[in-house]
């Protein structure tokens, strides 16, 4: 039994028992942990206010090798990252990475250039950065830093390289780009060279540029559901945040493919 | 094999879905009843059949009910303000305060992007359509200070203000008998944002 500390984001709380808490948090130096925050429903002094979906916290916990469950014994709020909680659409892009990196990031396995990117993404939503922008750059970067990034160099299927081909598509089932010749039985979304320069830039710039990338109109367009859909086909089931923004309009869900 | 007879087994096993109990309060609770006087567990079964049976949802504000209507939507001397609440709990919780006289309206829950409930989930349209037909004047919003529940304040206070309501909400701050160094950042900061002239 070791007793850590560590930096967290909390990515998910449901109740437990009468009065404890299972709490799913992103630590910066062991990953994805669930643990058990005994008396965090009662309790007005240990937890109070600090095992708030996407709140930055510092956690001290107990790690049993025996057990998959780590046991909360305090946490410190760092920061709440309190104005998302005054716009809606905020929020909602703000759930949504946090269920991507919960479905996504393999239990106890750190990550400490995921940990930052979602902090990063978190800070920049509470200071009043564009929330589908900012959501389309840390869905292109979550997806490269974590292995199922998309094959954006040429055809998956032919070889055939981007510079000396036009009209490109996007494949779910092939995880990349298709050339026209092969895009048929695909399902293929076609994106323009505009946007996949950009996914390009988005995949390499250092984490402190990547916020300055803007998704124009066009390239906002291709990429709404193309990433989405690309998260959704890997974890074969939907994310329940896009519930919530399908309903207030921040999404359209028209072309919403899976 | 099972060290009960098999209706006493059955009784403990159903009492052990109770929230908060376990097999061994279940058992010691079913050993209980069958010590208890006949008159006693057939009262308590009729009246756990009666809940089932009779209590059911007020049409308009979604309080518990044994009518159409609850008691409070009945009450004519209840006055033009709404108190919105999350949970029939803390619209319980108000009354026993007394702490207010007007009319409730019970959201069933909040806004919670990771559990997939949005404005469609909760009781939001029915609160819009009950502003003009009871000409309400004032909504007071009493939902949890929690991430999802001032978010959901957030976005109620912004659908109520296009309606031409006055939206107040329930302050944020230290509960009495707390102490200053013992709040955290968030309710002291709260705390001082809504403080007010000292009478």
């Amino acid at each position: 039994m070791a007793i850590r500390r560590d930096e967290a984001i909390i990515l998910r709380t449901r109740d437990y028992s009468e009065s404890d808490r299972l709490i799913t948090f992103f630590s910066k130096n062991q990953g994805q942990l669930t643990g058990i925050a005994k008396g965090a429903r009662r309790s007005k002094k240990r937890f109070v206010h600090t095992l708030e979906p996407c709140s930055h916290v510092a956690v001290t916990y107990m790690d049993r090798p025996t057990s998959g469950l780590v046991r909360l014994d305090a946490s410190e709020l760092k920061n709440a990252f309190i104005a998302l909680r005054s716009d809606i659409a905020r929020l909602g892009y703000a759930s949504l990475s946090c269920e991507i990196v919960l479905h996504m990031s393999p239990e106890r396995q750190a990550n400490a250039a995921l940990f930052a990117l979602l902090y990063q993404y978190l800070e920049q939503l509470e200071i009043g950065a564009k929330p589908e922008n900012t959501s389309l750059l840390f869905q292109t970067r979550m997806l490269h830093s974590s292995g199922y990034g998309p094959n954006l160099q040429g055809c998956v299927l032919c070889d055939r390289q981007l510079r000396t081909g036009e009209n490109w598509f996007f494949s779910i089932l092939q995880g990349g780009l298709v050339c026209k010749d092969h895009k048929h039985g695909q399902q293929p979304y076609p994106v323009s060279m505009g946007t996949v320069m950009l996914l390009r830039q988005a995949q390499q710039l250092p984490l402190s540029k990547l916020w300055r990338l803007r998704f124009q109109r066009q390239s906002r367009q291709e990429c709404r559901f193309l990433l989405l859909d690309l998260v959704r086909h890997y974890l074969e089931k939907d994310l329940k945040s896009l519930k919530l923004l399908y309903q207030i309009g921040a999404l359209k869900s028209t072309n919403n493919r899976i | 094999m099972s060290i009960y007879p098999p209706s006493l087994e059955r009784l403990i096993n159903n009492l052990s879905k109770l929230p908060g109990i376990g097999q061994k309060t279940a058992a010691r609770l079913a050993l209980y009843l069958f010590r208890a006087s006949r008159e006693f567990s057939e009262s308590l079964a009729t009246s756990i059949s009666e809940v089932k049976k009779e209590i059911g949802i007020c049409s308009r504000c979604f309080n518990l009910t044994d009518d159409d209507l609850c008691q409070i939507c009945r009450d004519p001397s209840r006055d033009g303000i709404l108190c919105v609440v999350e949970e029939v709990g803390d619209l319980l919780a108000l009354e026993k305060a007394g702490a207010f006289r007007g009319r409730y309206h019970v959201l069933q829950g909040v806004l919670a992007p990771l559990d997939g409930i949005g404005p469609e989930n909760l009781r939001i349209k029915e609160l819009l359509q009950r502003l003009q037909p009871e000409s309400i004047k004032e909504v007071i919003l009493a939902i949890n200070p929690s991430a999802e529940g001032e978010t959901t304040t957030t976005y109620i206070a912004g659908l109520l203000r296009k309606q031409g309501v006055s939206v107040s909400q329930i302050a944020r701050g230290i509960p009495m008998g707390g102490d200053l160094k013992y709040t955290d950042a968030v309710t002291l900061k709260r705390a001082m944002e809504g403080r007010r002239e000292s009478c």
